[in-house]
């Protein structure tokens, strides 16, 4: 699911609201010159660069820089949905991670306490959510105290770093407090030695949603000495601009020009995994060189090392989700799932694609432009429930074709002498006895489990979720769940299909309409929903053989 | 109450006109509609903009041509629309395929009439 406000969520529940749509280059707006938005279809199923194609007006020639300039090429281009003037919950506006004196505890029904000052770092970091967009105002109601002295400014800066924060003055001026602009600051004296203003921040930084506040008193001194008085009350917020969610971040690919039109061709980043190769026929490529990897392990190796994406291993790397990433190879470390490679001039993208078929995974690039891995399993997400008083229609297909019953893996593989050394199958006796036997082989000659626990892992689960015609439905939408993602839980309510939200399914692929807004959602009933799957053949009813 | 019509770059310089009583004075909605199953419609509205389409005649050539420029360059205008309590301001520009002021009304020969389309921008 997105990170988005309560109040996006709720506001997206409207019948008649006005939505924001926009398209930037570098952080350039260029939403007035569109002149059909596209539609943007994310598959779990298919590993493949998501190019879209835009028609922008270029009567008055607005876009020729684009070709006067060939360097603008490499620009980053997003498109967003959102919606504007969002009311905010306290919760949704203050971060309590990154200050760890700072406590809570709700002082009255409109206001909530962040901390008392006892130490002497008093300031407080404004970081409500991804997705507020360029020039958005936030207002927020806050209450001070600070030793019995009067407040006299609040300074709003996106700059963390102590000896670089800039003082807003009582005099009305202040210096530059870095790239968000301090505009808005009115403190009146309230009983009990209490303040209060509303103050704001201007994002000018689409990228950065991040500030500090800080208290200065009426002398000019900071707002804290240790006290156990001093402290911030803050109320409830109100955004005026637009909280809006990225549906696709790429780079352009093709500029083209004809009859007053600039089209814009896009890609994101798998498409770079499709130029770069990995070994050749001479010099194969093992990952690892010798011994074993874990299924993730290799992946990681695969895009950072041979894909260049960034291998920074936490939140903060540009290219890869590192939560997602992280969540995923848990799986496998879990169950002990390791493999061994052999790429003999295999393109990146082809050795992750038999890698997710391979481990039954589903790799991506979200909207947000970075590469995303999952192994779908229940959602931790609360479950979204769609009824037909949102859907515009509903689809179920049940196919035949995707019963497998009887799961092959083969394993151990011997790349100088093209040996398959073992091979494991895992059956579903009542399966084959009732639809007969359906067979499935996964034996990749780039990519192979090293052992039997490793390939018994993805043999049951094979069988295990595929050993029924399962079934897949789609539905439509307009706003209402915009913001659902792949691998969250939906249930639907819909009573000629006798669906009673009693069952769940995983989104495997959405479709963003940005034209007319008709959003279109698939679930696979063949993903799991049942919590984490761990092997553990006790429980299972199938007969496992190794070979 | 009458009304009076005016058109120009600012309201300094703007011409009047008169259009005819067939003239039309829209705003057009942008929107996407999403009918669900049980009957609720999901209305989105993206924008709106202004049209008028007025028929004019007995434009003076002088006035005509700088119409007819205003036109060939795209010029952004402002329309008012004057009543004796109240004016009403468009920002616009020519919207018309072809010149708007391209037929002269016989028998005069520095009196022209045609139609102005009008679009917000």
């Amino acid at each position: 699911m997105f990170d988005v406000s309560s109040s996006f969520k709720s506001e997206v529940q409207g019948r008649t609201i006005e939505p924001v749509r926009r398209f930037y280059i570098s952080n350039s707006d260029y939403s007035d010159r569109v002149q059909k938005w596209p539609k943007i279809k994310r598959d779990a199923s298919q590993l493949k660069s998501i190019s879209l194609s835009v028609n922008l007006a270029n009567v008055d020639g607005g876009m020729n820089e684009f070709y006067r300039g060939q360097y603008k090429l490499k620009d980053k281009l997003k498109f967003t949905m959102g919606v504007p003037d969002a009311d905010l919950d306290y919760s949704e506006v203050f971060s309590d991670y990154t200050f760890s004196n700072m406590t809570r505890g709700v002082t009255s029904e409109d206001y909530i306490k962040l901390t008392e000052d006892t130490t002497s770092s008093f300031h407080y970091v404004l970081e409500p959510f991804n997705g507020l967009e360029q020039n958005t105002d936030l207002y927020f109601d806050v209450k001070l105290k600070s030793a019995g002295k009067n407040i006299a400014a609040i300074v709003i800066t996106d700059n963390i770093l102590w000896p670089y924060m800039n003082v807003y003055l009582d005099n009305g001026s202040y210096t530059d407090p870095g790239v968000d602009e301090v505009f808005y600051r009115n403190v009146t004296s309230e009983a009990d030695g209490f303040w209060r203003a509303t103050i704001g921040a201007r994002y000018d930084d689409i990228t950065s949603v991040q500030a500090v506040i800080l208290l200065i008193n009426s002398d000019g001194s900071q707002a804290y000495d240790g006290d156990g008085t001093s402290g911030i009350w803050a109320g409830d917020a109100t955004l005026k601009g637009t909280e809006a969610i990225d549906l696709y971040t790429g780079e352009i690919s093709k500029v083209s020009y004809s009859k007053n039109d600039c089209v814009i061709k896009t890609r994101d980043k798998l498409w770079g995994f499709a130029q770069k190769v990995v070994g050749e026929s001479d010099t194969p490529v093992k990952i690892p060189p010798s011994s074993q990897y874990l299924i993730s392990d290799i992946a990681w190796t695969l895009c950072t090392c041979y894909g260049g994406l960034d291998s920074t291993a936490n939140s903060s790397n540009p290219d890869i989700n590192y939560e997602s990433f992280e969540t995923w190879a848990e799986q496998f470390s879990v169950d002990n799932v390791f493999a061994q490679t052999n790429y003999e001039g295999t393109k990146v993208i082809s050795g992750l694609t038999n890698l997710a078929r391979m481990s039954d995974s589903a790799i991506w690039i979200e909207g947000d432009g970075k590469l995303h891995f999952k192994r779908f399993v229940e959602s931790s997400s609360t479950d979204i429930v769609f009824t037909n008083d949102e859907m515009a229609d509903l689809e179920i297909d049940i196919d035949m074709d995707r019963l497998i019953n009887k799961q092959w893996v083969y394993f151990d593989y011997v790349p100088d002498d093209d040996l398959w050394a073992s091979s494991i199958v895992d059956v579903r006796s009542s399966s084959v006895n009732t639809f007969g036997l359906r067979e499935d082989v996964l034996k990749d000659e780039s990519i192979w489990y090293v052992d039997s626990v490793s390939a018994l892992n993805v043999a049951v689960r094979k069988s295990y979720l595929n050993n029924q015609p399962n079934r897949k439905f789609n539905y439509a939408l307009g706003l209402p769940g915009i913001y659902t993602q792949k691998g969250d839980n939906v249930r639907l309510v819909n009573s000629f299909y006798d669906l009673t939200s009693s069952e769940g399914w995983i989104v495997e692929a959405v479709e963003y309409d940005m034209h007319g807004l008709k959003n279109r959602f698939y679930l696979d009933e063949a993903l799991p929903t049942q919590p984490g799957f761990y092997l553990d053949v006790s429980t299972l009813d199938g007969d496992h053989i190794l070979l | 109450m009458a009304l009076t019509f005016q058109l120009g770059i600012s309201s300094v310089d703007a011409i009047t006109i008169l259009p005819g009583y067939s003239s039309k004075f829209s705003e057009k909605q942008l929107r996407s509609e999403i009918r669900t199953q049980n009957g609720r419609a999901y209305i989105y509205k993206w924008g709106d903009y202004y049209q008028a389409k007025l028929k004019v005649d007995f434009i003076s050539g002088a006035n005509a041509s700088i119409i007819n420029s205003w036109w060939d360059t795209n010029t952004e205008l402002l329309f008012f629309i004057n009543s004796s309590t109240a004016t009403e301001v468009h920002s616009v520009f020519i919207a018309n395929k072809i010149k708007p002021l391209d037929t002269y009304i016989k028998p005069y020969d520095n009196y022209l009439k045609g139609a102005i389309t009008l679009e917000g921008y």
